[in-house]
């Protein structure tokens, strides 16, 4: 009964699974179902999901706030592409060995990174994204500021659509395996106070670095499919800090740390970037800066974050009455 | 019967701190300090505040690196290891001033340190077992942010425990208990170290208390070990006397 | 790359690096007393100089008034919006996770550039006054450059004057220092922080006013400014004002030499990588000192 009540609560098949078996049914069938324009929007969105539940995976469980994590996306874009097009692979593999290029660099950087605290990797990374766009923007070996196009032969947008669902599914789901994990346990004593954590045996350096290995990888994986579907990359569309700015609104207002909070998020600030983006250009971003400051002034764990606070709550008063 | 205790614990040295020495910037916080510890042995290590005690607790855990000077452990160098190795390799700590995953219940927050830890199966009990012995019990359920300060360092012995170590360094747990519980702190360790077999070294600040459980007493004064030896030898000492300025040892 | 570097060319540099280095040697200043105060880094630092900018612009565009006489506006201005901007939402986030506070003005950042593009659009601005060079011998400096270097002196002496010899200066030195103590001997930390960050914005919306004598600027510039602000304040350790003067001199001198052996669209990478090098030695900052 005590273990029960320990970290994984009761679990209730119909509340946790159904949902989700749902919307992935709905969403893989809606490409028979809907227009090519709604079907866009739903792969953006998609997209979305996957890079604020990316984001999400390293900042929303271990606390260290990745002001870089546009980098991944990048990376991911250009490992994809120029795999691609050197090496003529199916876009799935160029995807994936995108994501690893991406994760090599995350685990790469961890060592000097990870060891700063704070507000000190929060301008490190920030820096080091913006460090790399200067970079792919001089060096001939990445095409300098040129960039790539993809052949229209890979043109298909449907099956971009599929792929952009299965990197979100497969993020999504990741992120829930790992907060069940001996990962997960060990990211949330550390969230909470490292040196704590790092006391009681955990080793934080290890388990930081996986962590944010995996951010990239997805993120990387979102940014290969993304340019495949935008068939363009160039250095201030694949390192453009609206999209680390975009990741953290929406799992700021959905609820860091959550699983549902990035997803609730993503629905709700695409949709608006959405409707202002074509009607009012830049209207978003102001949407999205009063969304920040509100949301951290007032429901600072966000919606989800917020609701399952309150959950808790009513739960120990249940328990307390109890006992 | 404390002297047979002191002589066994000679011959069968758990810890060694060796000639440890810690530079802060233009400060010596240690200055050379050897001590040791013996296998059940509940060493007492006092001194006034600012003399050292919770910086040679940070060495030997690995949170700092001393400047000069060696740790041993069961006979292996551990000196500058990263605290996780340290706890793994069965040396648990107290913070003197609590540190507990603050939203986390109190029993998330010993179940966590069981999960880790030093790795082997649970010596003491369960996670809600733990709790009970430190007397948690009926506080499980809450946050820890809002246990009171008692609570927090009995948190602390809580999730020390639970790592499953075979050296516990205590840091004042007592301070912030109120008398009674400092003499229920004095048994509890006495019977965990019998029972489980562990090593404690145990600072406070104040001597009164330790007196009566601790088998031996080392006291750090400006970084430097100016007496070690029984309670009963160390209280009379003259210079020990001096340290705290008179008065404040009976 | 010359092949023999002509010493009065490096000597240029030197002086041009150093000019820029002072200027935003003191720009850091300003976010290093926000950060050495409240321990919160402003990541919207770089856009309160873009807002000191527009006002420039406008008030050039609409009276004609040059950029150093709209100085006596974006001051006072730029104190009363960082004095607002601070009792409105930085100090709801004071006693909050370090985390709260870097998402808050990552916030206001997003909001001044959203506003500032929908108002504006992404059109760069830029002031046309003409103002030469000052020929020394082979040397030729530019004035507006001078100007700016000048004015950088002129806020590092205020504010040194600020800091040792009125009380507020010394309760911000001492809440800097260590801040339970200045609070024990009756210093009001609320009032500091308050006056602190008027003075890091007034500080950086009067560099946005001198900013327009040197280059044009769009509200997407905002981030630039904040980078390198970040990166010297990390050269000069967090919240050490003096160190950010050093380290905006030193990235200035070496930023402008090193366009001499690198393409110097490079030159803001090498800031970067200097600053996650001392990062990981020296995360201290190379005036701060060591434990
Ligand atoms: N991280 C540190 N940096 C600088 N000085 C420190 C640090 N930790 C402790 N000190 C100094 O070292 C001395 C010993 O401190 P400490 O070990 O905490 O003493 P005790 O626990 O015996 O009261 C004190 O003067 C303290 O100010
Ligand atoms: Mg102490």
């Amino acid at each position: 009964m005590l273990k029960g009540y320990l970290l994984v609560h009761k679990k209730n098949f119909v509340r946790d699974v159904v949902p989700w078996v749902g919307a992935l049914v709905v969403l893989a069938f809606a490409p028979y179902f809907v227009s090519a324009s709604l079907r866009s929007f739903l792969l953006f969105l998609l997209m979305w999901i996957a890079l604020s539940q990316s984001f999400n995976i390293f900042t929303g469980l271990t606390g260290y706030v990745n002001f870089g994590f546009v980098a991944f996306y990048g990376l991911g874009g250009y490992g994809m592409t120029m795999t691609l097009l050197s090496l003529n692979i199916p876009i799935y593999a160029a995807m994936v060995i995108g994501g690893v290029i991406s994760s090599l660099f995350a685990f790469a950087i961890s060592w000097p990174t990870l060891r700063l605290r704070g507000a000190y990797f929060a301008i490190a990374m920030l820096s080091l994204a913006q460090a790399l766009f200067v970079i792919f923007d001089n060096w001939n070996f990445v095409n300098s500021a040129t960039g790539y196009t993809i052949p229209v032969k890979y043109y298909d947008p449907v099956l971009q659509y599929y792929y952009m669902l299965a990197v979100a599914a497969v993020t999504v789901l990741c992120l829930y395996v790992i907060m069940n994990s001996r990962l997960g346990l060990a990211l949330k004593a550390i969230k909470q106070n490292e040196e704590t954590a790092v006391s009681i045996g955990i080793n934080a350096t290890f388990y930081k670095a996986v962590a944010f290995g995996i951010s990239a990888f997805f993120a990387g994986l979102a940014g290969g499919a993304a340019t495949w579907t935008i068939t363009i990359i160039d250095p201030p569309s694949a390192f453009d800090t609206t999209i680390t700015l975009t990741a953290i609104s929406m799992s700021m207002l959905g609820g860091l740390g959550t699983i549902a909070g990035p997803i609730i998020g993503a629905v709700i600030l695409y949709s608006i970037e959405h409707y202002f983006g074509l009607t009012l250009p830049y209207l978003h971003l102001i949407v999205f800066g009063i969304i920040i400051i509100v949301v951290v002034l007032l429901i600072p764990q966000g919606i989800m974050g917020e609701i399952i606070s309150r959950m808790k709550k009513s739960r120990r008063q249940e328990v307390g009455e109890e006992g | 019967m404390t002297g047979v205790v002191a002589d066994n614990a000679q011959r069968d040295t758990v810890l060694d701190v060796s000639l440890v020495r810690k530079n802060f910037a233009g400060l010596v916080a240690l200055d050379g300090v050897s001590l040791q510890l013996g296998r059940k042995e509940i060493l007492g290590l006092i001194g006034p505040n600012g003399a050292g005690k919770s910086t040679l607790f940070n060495i030997i855990a690995g949170t700092l690196k001393p400047t000069s000077g060696t740790v041993t452990f069961r006979g292996r160098n551990i000196t500058g290891l990263p605290p996780n190795r340290v706890c793994r390799l069965g040396i648990a700590r107290t913070y003197q001033i609590p540190k507990p995953f603050l939203d986390m219940t109190v029993l998330e927050n010993v179940y966590i340190a069981e999960s880790f830890g030093s790795g082997r199966d649970s010596k003491v009990g369960t996670p809600a077992e733990i709790c009970d012995l430190v007397g948690l019990k009926d506080k499980m359920h809450l946050e820890a942010g809002m246990l009171n300060v008692s609570g927090k360092k009995r948190l602390e012995v809580a999730r020390a425990l639970a790592t499953s170590p075979d050296v516990l360094l205590l840091d004042e747990i007592a301070a912030g208990m109120s008398p009674t519980e400092g003499e229920w702190a004095v048994r509890f360790m006495e019977k965990m170290s019998q029972s489980y077999d562990l090593s404690i070294i145990w600072v406070e600040h104040v001597m009164r208390l330790l007196m009566k459980g601790v088998h031996r007493v080392v006291v750090l004064d400006h970084g430097v070990k100016i007496a070690e030896g029984r309670p009963e030898e160390v209280v009379n000492d003259e210079k020990v006397q001096q340290a705290y300025l008179g008065g404040k040892l009976s | 790359m010359p092949s023999v570097l002509p010493g009065a060319l490096v000597a240029e540099l030197f002086i041009l690096g150093l000019m820029y280095g002072l200027l935003y040697g003191v720009l850091a200043m300003g976010l290093t007393i926000v950060f050495g105060v409240m321990k919160v880094v402003n990541v919207a630092h770089g856009d309160f100089v873009i807002i000191g900018s527009y006002l420039s612009y406008w008030a050039f565009v609409l009276a004609g008034i040059n950029p150093i006489l709209s100085l006596l506006l974006t001051i006072p201005f730029g104190f009363l919006l960082g004095a607002l901007t601070y009792l409105g939402l930085i100090r709801r986030v004071q006693n909050s996770p370090e985390l709260m506070s870097l998402f808050l003005t990552f916030g206001i950042s997003t909001l001044i550039g959203g506003l500032l593009l929908f108002f504006y659009s992404p059109t760069q601005r830029a002031v046309p006054v003409a103002l030469g060079s000052i020929e020394y011998g082979s040397l030729s400096i530019p004035v507006n450059i001078s100007i700016a270097a000048a004015y950088a002196i002129a806020v590092a002496i205020a504010l040194r004057f600020f800091f040792y010899r009125t009380y507020w200066g010394k309760a911000v030195r001492a809440v800097i220092d260590n801040r339970t103590s200045a609070i024990l001997v009756g210093i009001n930390p609320d009032m500091v922080s308050l006056k602190s960050f008027g003075i890091g914005i007034a500080i950086a919306s009067s560099v946005g006013s001198i900013v327009m004598l040197l280059q044009s600027i769009s509200p997407l510039s905002g981030p630039d400014f904040t980078l390198i602000s970040f990166v010297i304040v990390v050269l000069g350790g967090l919240g050490n004002p003096p160190g950010a003067l050093v380290g905006g001199v030193v990235l200035g001198v070496v930023e402008s030499l090193s366009s001499l052996y690198v393409n110097a669209a490079m030159t803001p990478a090498i800031g970067f990588i200097i600053m996650v090098i001392v990062l990981i030695l020296r995360p201290q900052g190379i005036m701060g000192s060591r434990g």
